[in-house]
């Protein structure tokens, strides 16, 4: 019917009521049709589980088979040897005590099972809610054996019946009856041990996430009427009641203690699984679909379309309020299962079980990542650790003890390792954008087809802005006979979204990132938790290095997303990337300086062995990150850490020298090894004398100068300078790679670098022969030393620090440092010093 | 010296008060005639929207004032630029063309030479071979002072809306079309509504997409966008090529009313053509339209391109 005739006829009251009734009658009809459908999936589902009963009693069947076919076969052998002994072929009357005995039998294996069902449902399910009983007598397994069980009973009856009648005996029957009741014992037997299995309620979980299934895939798109609201409404109301069950399955559980550890977990792993499939169904989910939960939302009056005011100001009524929907409404009641599970497993100190969970939440969270729900990632990690860290209690005192536990470590380790697998969920999602695959499936979109949107794999907030093009487009075909917006458009708006969502993501993983670690962070340190929260500190650090190895792809993301667009006046978002890269950058810092800081504490106190080496790593760290202060000229952070390096280098080698025993090579080794530190300790603060040259900022130089002073002046009995000749001397003693000299030497090329960035001009010697050097241009003769234009320098930090620090010390002067340190840098430097003077003067 | 002429006259009659107390005026029709009249010419000249608009009388000085003083009749303000004259002719024969589907005049040849236009009223007209015969309702005849008029078709300067845009009868259709549903519902619906009584039989929302997709069904060749009240169904997009058509409508009604204007002028042998510059043009639009469909102009781009 056109549009014009529907008009016409929608004035008459009439065709209104005609249009209801039939309306009526369709959706009746739909109905039975839906019960047909919905009797016929059952019975498919009976079939399976019956399949699934044989299977369990298959082999006893056969076996018990076999061995019949076998006797009977037997028997024909034997027929000669029963005459013999005068046993005789069953008589009429015994194929009646037969029938009637299968049938008894039948009767007290349907009472004996309920009495079972009657047992459990007395002492576990008496005081539970009704659908946790209904739960119970909805058991699928003992339905179907229950139906099999009175079939064959009543079978038997009617056998008699027959028989009694005057029939003849049906030897097939014998037969049928026989194997029947051979699936019947060996079945009940099986269904036996499973009763038992009832006590636990949570077993039960299984049929209600089947049914939470099931109702899910009814709105989905394609399936059954899966575009009427009264459809999507029913199963909305069906599957919010069987969260209902599994809510009330939680709490029982968790009050009971024995049900509380690993049923629990295995029920919140269902719940998980399900989540996760759930996001993924979501896409085939209209996002009108009376399946989300609806909410009222009042319109504006001076937003209304004309139509809408006039009536309702005609008629002295209100505007009708329009519905939206809670796209989390599942979500916000199974993620507290989930949570409350891993408190009260986390509380009773059944680790692994929250371990356990802990892997099924990360792969939910990765998913969400991936579909660029990072929002809800954070959301989920933010819950999740608080749940954790308020349960957590504090440990008196403010230094670091061993009381943390290895298998708590690992579960904030495991926590902490959230934020990256978002970054790295992300970055999936972010190759969608760059490679414009979503671009490319909206072009073709069969927009006629009300389900093909749904076909392309869009996430779900692409989904809105495509039902909202769709119906913009029914418009015009219906107004037009046409579509009218080309595709260029449909595409931009497209992209109006996915930028909206762009920013709002890489908004979340730098402020949400920040927020989650500096909360956590602060919150254990309160608590006097100083391996969980190095733990914290450990995946920072990786979490903003993988962040920044984003940064090249949000920028092209960003510009594939905003270049070339043709619609003026769309409310494009806004995103400071360099702003947010500053914020990222800030609380790298502000997570380095706590690192600096924790490696000093840690360092007072031996690692157990199976505790991971945060000392050591947050050392190392440390080091790199003095070493790039002095490179990027940062003598803020360079000030800040320089004192806290020097401490834990020194404890360092402190604690590694303290386990070394013997007097053998390999002894030997070990000290070499224990030297390290020391090494690399020397190597920066020398570097640090160049550094304060090139940069004329001396307050590097000032900075080490000070820190050496402080700690060589508070421990007077310790010979330090001996200790730090002593240790370059052997490391260096034999020809060989010392240990962490390729690090190094990595410093040794950045240096040569950044030396290499200093301007340089060629001076002429003079002479019979043209001959040139290479002059750097720069006041300082250190610096010039180090940028030796021509050749690569053989001067390192260490050799800067032995001239200007040890040397300058009161017994420096005298200590040797081993062959390789001769090298005598004050002499070139007064060579360098004398040319360049000469240079000057020519 | 010219006689103010009187509507006695004229042999036919102007306006039927009577007809005019009847007419049902309907918000949807009066809106589309009203923006037919509102956007056919500049509302003003000089307009900032176009600086560009320019009207030149191409003929000998006293054929030039002779069209200056046909032109003129449609003016009520004494203008004394072309542009200005253009503009008041255009929108005095719009404002009847957006009404009715066509104007009609009367062409008086004065005792002096001097030819006046009196348009009259195209209801109750009956075109007969070589005459055209107005019936004057029963309680106009005390008005008109006589049962019916008629007039020699020769004397009869008539103008319709152009083929292309759906001609008299189509114009006038469109015009009973608009009317026919409510805005608000039907009758039944609103009288329940009204008694408190809520019919889910009927659904408004469905009602009001159906009413408004089949208004813009009944305009498309006008390419009306019914002053945007439909946006919030279209896209932007949607709404901006709506705009455009409605442009492209406005510029062929314009360029219609002035080759007729120039086709009377040849009929009363005055020998001089109007010739207009500065204002969109059919060819123009439809080139901004095919534009705007690649792309490759953006939407302020084609509003200024098209706007008067």
């Amino acid at each position: 019917m056109n549009t014009r005739t529907q008009l016409f006829f929608s004035q008459f009251r009439a065709y209104e009521s005609i249009k209801a009734r039939l309306r009526r009658e369709k959706f009746r009809l739909r109905s039975k049709l839906f019960t047909m459908r919905y009797g016929l999936a059952e019975a498919k589902t009976d079939y399976k589980s019956f399949q699934g009963l044989l299977s369990l009693t298959q082999t006893p069947f056969f076996l018990a088979l076999i061995f019949g076919t076998f006797l009977q076969f037997t028997d024909l052998y034997l027929v000669d040897l029963y005459r013999k002994f005068g046993i005789k072929i069953p008589a009429d009357g015994d194929y009646a005590t037969f029938l009637a005995t299968i049938a008894g039998i039948g009767g007290v294996f349907i009472g004996l099972y309920y009495a079972a069902i009657s047992t459990v449902s007395s002492t576990i399910y008496s005081s539970v809610p009704s659908n946790l009983k209904d739960l119970l007598t909805q058991e699928r397994y003992g339905n179907v054996y229950m139906r099999f069980l009175s079939f064959l009973t009543f079978l038997c009856v009617v056998l008699l019946l027959f028989r009694l009648s005057g029939q003849p005996r049906a030897y097939l029957a014998v037969v049928f009856i026989a194997v029947c009741s051979g699936i019947g014992i060996f079945s009940f037997v099986t269904l036996g041990k499973r009763a038992f299995d009832l006590f636990d309620p949570t077993q039960l979980s299984p049929h209600v996430i089947r049914d939470l299934n099931r109702w899910l895939a009814h709105v989905k798109v394609g399936a059954f009427r899966w575009n009427d609201p009264l459809f999507q409404g029913h199963a909305q109301k069906q599957a919010s009641k069987s969260i209902d069950t599994l809510r009330i399955l939680a709490t029982t559980a968790k009050k009971e203690a024995h049900l509380s550890g690993e049923s629990y977990v295995k029920l919140s792993k269902q719940i998980v699984f399900f989540l996760y499939k759930y996001e993924i169904s979501k896409r085939n989910i209209p996002t009108s679909s009376n399946w989300y939960e609806q909410t009222l939302e009042f319109k504006d009056w001076y937003r209304t379309e004309d139509s809408a005011v006039s009536l309702a100001h005609q008629s002295g009524t209100t505007l009708q309020p329009e519905t939206a929907h809670n796209h989390q409404w599942i979500e916000e009641q199974l993620i507290p299962i989930v949570l409350d599970c891993i408190t009260v497993n986390y509380n009773e100190n059944r680790f692994k079980e929250v371990l356990s969970i802990l892997g099924h939440i990360e792969s939910y969270i990765q998913l969400l990542a991936q579909s660029n729900e990072i929002d809800r990632a954070f959301d989920f990690a933010g819950k999740l650790a608080t749940h954790i860290t308020e349960n957590l209690q504090g440990i008196p005192g403010t230094t670091p003890t061993h009381a943390e536990q290895i298998e708590l470590l690992a579960i904030l380790d495991t926590i902490s390792r959230i934020p990256i697998t978002i970054a790295i969920g992300h970055r999936e999602a972010l190759q969608k954008t760059l490679l414009r695959e979503h671009q490319k499936s909206i072009s073709s979109i069969e927009w006629k087809s009300e389900k093909d949107i749904y076909s392309h794999n869009f996430p779900l907030y692409c989904l809105d802005q495509l039902e909202w093009l769709r119906g913009k487009l029914e418009f015009e075909f219906r107004s037009e006979d046409r579509y009218i917006s080309p595709s260029w458009y449909l595409q931009e708006i497209l992209r109006l979204s996915e930028s909206r969502r762009f920013t709002e993501n890489v908004k979340s993983l730098v402020n949400r990132g920040v927020e989650f670690y500096e909360r956590n962070i602060t919150d254990l340190r309160s608590k006097n938790r100083h391996w969980s929260l190095s733990a914290f500190l450990s995946r920072e650090r990786e979490y903003w290095s993988k962040l920044d190895f984003q940064k090249n792809d949000w920028n092209d993301s960003w510009k594939s997303l905003i270049e070339n667009n043709r619609i003026e006046g769309l409310a494009w978002p806004v995103i400071d990337l360099e702003e947010l890269g500053q914020r990222g950058k800030t609380r790298e810092t502000n997570s380095l300086k706590a690192m600096v800081d924790e490696s000093v504490r840690l360092a007072l106190l031996p690692r157990p062995k199976d505790f991971p080496d945060y000392p050591g790593q947050f050392l190392h760290i440390a080091g790199e990150c003095t070493f790039l202060s002095m490179i990027e000229n940062d003598h803020q952070l360079f000030s800040e850490i320089f004192d806290h390096y020097l401490a834990g280098c020194l404890l360092k080698f402190d604690a590694m020298r303290a386990e070394i025993s013997g007097t053998d090579w390999r002894a030997q080794q070990q000290i070499k090894i224990a030297s390290a530190p020391i090494l690399d300790l020397m190597d920066i603060s020398g570097y640090a004398k160049l550094f304060s040259d090139i940069h004329d900022q001396e307050i590097f130089w000032d900075r080490v100068v000070d820190s050496w002073s402080k700690y060589i002046s508070g421990n007077p009995t310790t010979p330090i300078l001996e200790i730090l000749a002593a240790a370059l001397g052997i490391t260096e003693s034999a020809f060989e790679l010392s240990h962490r000299s390729i690090l190094r030497t990595q410093w040794q090329q950045m240096v040569q670098y950044k030396l290499s960035e200093i301007p340089t001009h060629e001076v002429d010697y003079g002479g019979m022969i043209s001959a040139t050097h290479t002059s750097v241009d720069h006041e300082s003769t250190l610096v010039r030393v180090y940028a030796d234009g021509r050749h690569y320098s053989p001067y390192d930090g260490i050799d800067a620090f032995i001239e200007f620090f040890v040397r300058a010390q009161g017994n420096g002067s005298d200590l040797d440092f081993g062959r390789r340190r001769s090298r005598d840098l004050r002499e070139a430097l007064e060579r360098e010093k004398g040319r360049y003077q000469e240079d000057n003067q020519e | 010296m010219n006689r103010r002429l009187m509507q006695r006259d004229f042999a036919m009659a102007s306006h039927f008060p009577s007809l005019a107390r009847e007419m049902r005026i309907n918000p949807d029709s009066h809106m589309f005639a009203e923006d037919i009249r509102l956007f056919a010419m500049p509302i003003r000249h000089p307009a900032p929207s176009s600086p560009n608009y320019n009207v030149n009388l191409v003929g000998a000085q006293s054929e030039v004032s002779r069209t200056k003083d046909l032109l003129s009749q449609f003016s009520g303000y004494g203008r004394h630029s072309n542009e200005e004259l253009l503009i008041d002719a255009i929108g005095e024969i719009v404002l009847s063309l957006s009404h009715e589907g066509r104007a009609l005049y009367e062409i008086h040849q004065q005792e002096n030479g001097q030819t006046t236009l009196n348009q009259f009223t195209s209801q109750k007209l009956i075109k007969l071979p070589f005459y055209y015969v107005q019936l004057i309702p029963a309680i106009d005849q005390e008005l008109w002072k006589r049962k019916f008029s008629k007039l020699r078709s020769s004397r009869v300067w008539k103008i319709e809306m152009p083929s292309r845009l759906g001609g008299y009868k189509g114009y006038r259709k469109i015009l009973s079309e608009l009317g026919r549903f409510d805005s608000t519902g039907p009758k039944y619906w609103r009288e329940e509504l009204e008694n408190g009584t809520i019919s889910e039989l009927f659904n408004f929302s469905e009602y009001s997409l159906n009413r408004d997709i089949y208004l813009n069904r009944i305009t498309r060749a006008w390419g009306w966008n019914r002053r945007a009240v439909s946006s919030d169904r279209s896209t932007e997009y949607f709404t901006i090529y709506k705009s455009a058509r409605f442009n492209l409508s406005e510029a062929i009604l314009r360029e219609h009313i002035i080759q007729e204007l120039n086709h009377l002028l040849s009929k009363l042998r005055i020998e001089c053509k109007i010739q207009v510059t500065g204002l969109p043009t059919e060819s123009g639009i439809e080139e901004a339209l095919e534009q705007l469909e690649k792309g490759n102009i953006g939407f302020e781009e084609i509003v200024t391109k098209i706007t008067i």
